[in-house]
């Protein structure tokens, strides 16, 4: 009995469903093979739309204006009859024009902000990458054992949380910290890592540094592993020494592989937060602020200043832009 | 086949024939807002649902606050729920996640809950994203002005309009270790000024600090002088007055204290500092009548060897009363009338009856701003064991009834920020304090685009 029932139920369930298809496809636009296709692929754009572009465009719209609290009303609204769409005003919004920019030029926090990024971004770079090209080196080298364990063992930080990992460096480089204490151990004078200015920096060189060396190492040894055995060889029988075939087929092999590396570390220094913000929280007196810190302090850290951080933000964009396309245009030429 | 296509076509005219007229006849598009009864496009934020007698109260509504203060509002929201028909629900955060959450929540226009704390430093800052609600004809109609301490609504305040209550308030006192004092032949009573403060502190021996200066909060150690002086940072006419004779007065007297060895200098509120106070390595912590509860909790083992006195004055009899810190109830701008009747209920259930405030010292000792209360002289006069016997908030209510009024501003983090890292620099390099003062004032006026006073 009960199984009959159900599979009435199912029957007019389906036949509903039927119907209802029929229905819809009578009510609905007919559509063409290719637009089937757009509308396939559509959703991908809503989202890109929505979430991408239009806050990158609103970004650069507001960086025009000055931010004068949340909308109150609505924009516009369309009615329906039966029901009605309305669009909120985002944001009450004053025109400034290129007021924003011509603040920044004055501002000497956002000096301090971009000083500090550049400082960082010209020592931790290099010596990243060198390091990391190094340990990539040693590792391919054929007679290095438990390759795989010392591997793991380089890249394992990069798995780590940014904010844990860079509490754990807060409480080591404390004043009282344990870094401190193995430095007494050994009868140097404790250091003021996080209070002095110098040293506030390289602490902060030194945690990210910690961080990255091995995703790049990674990187790296992959593209050392992608050489053609037979160009050392060639080399060996010129006479090549271990220097000249380093310089002479290794790097020169290597250079996409080290271009990428650098273009992406680059980019990841220059837009460094979390780090400064949890380890010196941009201090001691504003030496480790760094840009993208100074942007969301002025976009939310006290009165909101969406406006000016928008302009910064754009700036900020060019910024990295330019830079990543002359490393890519002086990297790139033969 | 054929006639599948006709119906096709039929329908679609059809459709797009409705529903173009629908659009047509209903004006369709338009700027504003469609319920024209609607108050829109005033400007005015209040709402005309102050007189909300015919508004019917929500069943529930969400109260966000962090730490203890959260903890203090879920005691409120019981007592409101035994008497009225209504869920309160209390959500406990941390203070920074809090403060961040809320503010997205607020530029968002949705999301945010029927009532939040809001510091009274945060206070201008918040109030200037226009999603506060302006309580001002309420607050009329109410008439609880006058029962809260005046110099607790000045934060609160913009154009003359008001946009939280008061809720606790940071009187301050030097907390000691009476056993430290004693062991060390420190007298407590003979401190009137900071030079007598440090004459006393060179008694102890060198592994005891008098007290500790924390030198990644010397702007909170600056205000509570600066206010305690009767200043203001900024002028009636919004210039920056931070570079004043006392101002100099109040770094020199920091640089002072810190040189002549008598302090340590963790960060506040850090381990190090904790235990140090736990341990019995810093005597004294100048500080409000709120560190009381964070004592309690943090350091259970010291209750009993507390006592407060006064704050040092910079000049023989000086004023010696300030305020350090404070927080307010709020209720969201964006929020529907049912649910801020009912939260506006509750808010002054919590924060205007003497019975509530005094129930949340009582327990996790946030100090009331509710004046009313300190004429409850069971509760004020109480001797307390945590203080050896001393009444102690009698000592608060006393200063608080004292404190000059203070005023924070949306350009307050400016000053916080100019204010800290030169006081800094004066203790860690040796700088001239009036020179760093003076650094500090151009700073901040070449950052808010003001003048020097």
């Amino acid at each position: 009995m009960a199984t009959k029932r159900s599979r009435d139920d199912h029957l007019v369930l389906w036949d509903r469903f039927r119907y209802a298809r029929q229905r819809l496809t009578a009510v609905a636009p007919s559509v063409t093979k290719s637009q089937v296709a757009y509308l396939l692929i559509s959703p991908f754009f809503v989202l890109f739309g929505l979430f991408l572009l239009f806050p990158v465009v609103y970004t650069v719209y507001l960086s025009f204006f000055e931010y004068q609290g949340i909308g109150q009303g609505n924009l516009f609204y369309v009615d329906f009859g039966l029901f009605h769409i309305t669009f909120p005003q985002i944001a009450e919004l004053q025109f400034v024009g290129l007021g924003n920019y011509t603040r920044m030029l004055g501002d000497s926090l956002f000096w301090q902000s971009m000083y500090n990024t550049t400082y960082i971004l010209v020592i931790q770079v290099p010596i990243m990458i060198g390091l990391a090209l190094a340990l990539a080196i040693a590792l391919n080298a054929s007679f290095v054992r438990f390759k795989g364990a010392f591997r793991t063992a380089i890249a394992l930080p990069v798995s780590a949380n940014i904010v844990a990992y860079s509490t754990i460096f807060l409480i080591l480089f404390n004043e009282t910290g344990f870094i401190n204490y193995l430095l007494s151990q050994v009868g140097i004078e404790p250091i003021s890592w996080l209070r002095s200015e110098f040293w506030a920096r390289k602490t902060i060189i030194g945690a990210v540094t910690w961080r990255w060396t091995g995703y790049n190492m990674i990187i790296l040894l992959a593209g050392l592993q992608n050489i053609p055995q037979q160009l050392y060889e060639a080399a060996e029988i010129d006479g090549a020494s271990r220097w000249e075939k380093f310089r002479y087929v290794t790097v020169p092999q290597l250079r996409p592989v080290l271009l990428f590396v650098v273009v992406l570390s680059t980019i990841g220094t220059f837009k460094l937060f979390a780090e400064p913000y949890v380890i010196t929280d941009g201090g001691p007196t504003n030496a480790t602020i760094t840009i993208v810190q100074y942007i969301y302090e002025e976009a939310f850290v006290g009165s909101p200043n969406l406006g000016y951080a928008s302009a910064l933000t754009v700036i900020f964009v060019a910024i990295v832009s330019a830079i990543s396309i002359a490393q890519i245009k002086l990297g790139g030429e033969e | 086949m054929p006639r599948k296509n006709t119906m096709y076509g039929r329908r679609r005219v059809l459709i797009g024939g409705a529903s173009a007229g629908t659009l047509a006849l209903a004006g369709c598009i338009g700027t504003g807002d469609p319920e024209e009864d609607d108050d829109e496009g005033t400007g005015d934020d209040t709402d005309d649902d102050s007189n909300g007698e015919d508004v019917e109260m929500a069943d529930q509504i969400d109260v966000w606050g962090w730490d203890v203060a959260a903890r203090s509002l879920e005691l409120t929201a019981d007592a409101y729920m035994e008497e009225y028909d209504a869920t309160v629900d209390v959500e406990e955060f941390g203070q920074d996640a809090m403060k961040e959450d809320l503010r997205s929540r607020l530029t968002a226009g949705s999301g945010a809950p029927d009532v939040a704390m809001l510091e009274m430093i945060d206070g201008p800052a918040e109030i200037d994203t226009g999603a506060v609600a302006d309580l001002t004809d309420r607050i009329d109609d109410a008439g609880i002005e006058d029962d809260f301490v005046s110099g607790a609504w000045a934060s609160l305040q913009e154009d003359g309009a008001t946009y939280a209550i008061p809720w606790d308030i940071g009187p301050t006192a030097v907390y000691y270790r009476r056993d430290i004092y004693e062991d060390h032949g420190l007298d407590a009573d003979a401190i009137e000024t900071w030079d007598d403060f440090q004459e006393e502190g060179e008694k102890l021996p060198d592994d005891i600090a008098m007290f500790n200066i924390p030198v990644n909060d010397l702007d909170g150690v600056w205000r509570f002088q600066f206010r305690q002086l009767g200043n203001r940072p900024f002028t009636e006419d919004g210039e920056v007055n931070i570079h004043n004779d006392d101002s100099v007065m109040i770094a020199e007297t920091i640089k002072q204290l810190y040189d002549s060895g008598i302090a340590s200098d963790y960060d506040g509120w850090s381990t190090e500092w904790f235990n140090g106070y736990g341990e019995g390595e810093i005597a004294s912590l100048p500080s409000a009548a709120w560190m009381e509860g964070t004592l309690r909790a943090e350091l259970p083992d010291t209750a009993g060897n507390w006592g407060v006195y006064r704050i040092p004055a910079h000049e023989a009899g000086g004023p010696r009363a300030s305020n350090w810190g404070g927080s307010s109830l709020m209720i969201p701008e964006q929020i529907e009338d049912g649910e801020r009747e009912r939260a506006w209920d509750y808010l002054t259930w919590s924060l205007a009856t003497e019975e509530m405030q005094l129930l949340m010292y009582d327990e996790y000792g946030l100090f009331p701003a509710l004046e009313t209360t300190y004429d409850n002289d069971e509760v004020f006069d109480e001797e307390l064991d945590f203080y050896d016997g001393q009444p102690a908030r009698r000592l608060f209510a006393d200063v608080a009834e004292e404190m000059p009024e203070y005023q924070f501003s949306i350009d307050t983090p400016y000053v916080s920020d100019a204010i800290n890292n030169h006081l800094f620099r004066m203790l860690r390099d040796d700088e001239d304090p009036e020179e760093m003062v003076m650094e500090a004032a151009e700073e901040v006026a070449e950052r808010t685009g003001r003048d020097l006073a």
